[in-house]
């Protein structure tokens, strides 16, 4: 029997959580709003438990294809690419998870979120 | 912010509202005139944070969020229901503090929004704030009827006039109800807090988009308007530059983004305490 735990709002197991989380891109752009806060809270994550969750879920995202983005501040309503991360999956995830998983503070609509190409090609 | 404070005094059960301690003396209206435009000054500030500058209490203090909620709404929004809901913000927390212990709280209070790590981090509060000017007021119809009628008549001290008397006028219980309690405003009655919305009686709206996971939830056009339409329902819009769409706060402490993107539909981004983080509700 698995002793993973399960989101305290929908019963889903973790590893069904970071498996069907990249599946949103087919939609819409992922904040990082969405994922720590949730990990958290919903998961009741902290310490090493988190950071590899979110190393996991992030990596999928990545592989998917998905960039950091961020609103634009000069174009409301449309997305920019966000490079500070670095360029590859393994340097984004690694920036992003020292940026954010060692802090308190849980990160807002306003910082980065993971779109597709054609999310900010589109806009 | 004088017609909230009247607004909140009009708000308190007519027995209260009698009270000699209910009529505030003009040194005490200045004074939390004052207080008010400072707290809606910091209202960048995190609310454990504002909450723990400004009054020395926790977060979840009712008093502290009740005065927070208030001085940002009326900064925040010209429309009347969100300055009636200002007013019935400000006179729970009158209520609460106890009027006879306002004055004592209110030197507390200024003591306070004078301290160094106050107005620090007031300052930088005040640098990212959303001025009021820079959100267009929607005023109802009946505003605009008001206004209208008084620029025909009256000129433009009319339209003033007009303009301030349809506010007063909502904010205020009509006279014939001035023995009893206030009459709920239609529009409050109609306000349902957004969990209510998005998930009624704890599930969640629309079904599940594909292979994702239960916090994204897909529904009609119909049902995305009606959804909507109930959030902005006293909503007040903050400035959010860095989102991509409309961000906006709820009376319930909860808020909503509403973002439209070409490619993908239009999303709603909630953040409610009550519910999952990540909860968005996205327009087939």
């Amino acid at each position: 029997m698995s002793s993973q735990p399960v989101h305290s709002f929908f019963g889903t197991p973790l590893d069904e959580w970071i498996e069907c989380t990249p599946n949103e891109l087919e939609f819409d752009a992922i904040g990082l709003w969405q994922i720590i806060p949730d990990l958290r809270k919903s998961f009741g994550l902290s310490g090493d438990a988190l950071e590899h969750a979110t190393r996991e879920v992030l990596t999928k995202i990545l592989d998917r294809g998905a960039h950091p983005i961020v609103g634009s501040f000069d174009k409301p309503g449309t997305w920019e690419r966000v490079t500070k991360y670095g360029e590859n999956s393994i340097d984004i995830v690694n920036a992003i998870v020292a940026e954010w998983c060692t802090i308190d503070r849980n990160p807002d609509v306003e910082d980065v979120w993971f779109g597709l190409p054609r999310f900010y090609d589109a806009d | 912010l004088d017609a909230v404070i009247n607004g909140s005094v009009a708000a308190m059960p007519a027995a209260l509202r009698g009270s000699a301690e209910a009529r505030l003396d003009a040194r005490t209206r200045a004074r939390l005139k004052a207080l008010m435009t400072t707290w809606s000054d910091g209202g960048n500030m995190d609310r454990a944070e504002f909450a723990g500058q400004f009054f020395g209490r926790a977060v979840d203090d009712p008093v502290a969020m009740g005065l927070r909620t208030a001085a940002l709404t009326a900064r925040l929004s010209g429309r009347q229901d969100a300055l009636r809901d200002a007013a019935e913000h400000l006179a729970g927390a009158m209520r609460t503090v106890g009027l006879d212990r306002l004055p004592r709280f209110l030197d507390d209070a200024e003591v306070r929004a004078n301290q160094p790590s106050t107005r620090a981090a007031l300052e930088k509060s005040r640098q990212t704030l959303v001025q009021r000017d820079a959100i267009r007021p929607v005023y109802p119809l009946e505003t605009a009827l008001g206004v209208a009628a008084a620029g025909v008549a009256g000129g433009v001290v009319g339209v003033a006039r007009a303009a301030v008397g349809v506010i007063v006028r909502q904010l205020l219980p009509k006279s014939s109800n001035i023995a009893g309690r206030a009459p709920v405003p239609p529009s409050l009655t109609k306000f349902q807090p957004t969990r209510d919305v998005v998930a009624p009686g704890g599930r969640p709206v629309g079904a599940v988009a594909g292979r994702t996971n239960g916090n994204f939830r897909t529904v009609s056009p119909a049902e995305f308007t009606t959804i909507k339409d109930k959030l902005l329902q006293r909503a007040t819009p903050v400035k959010k530059p860095r989102y991509d769409g409309t961000w906006y706060q709820r009376p319930d402490g909860s808020a909503f983004g509403i973002r439209t993107s070409q490619k993908n539909g239009v999303t709603i981004d909630v953040s409610d305490p009550n519910l999952p983080p990540n909860f968005k509700v996205h327009q087939k």
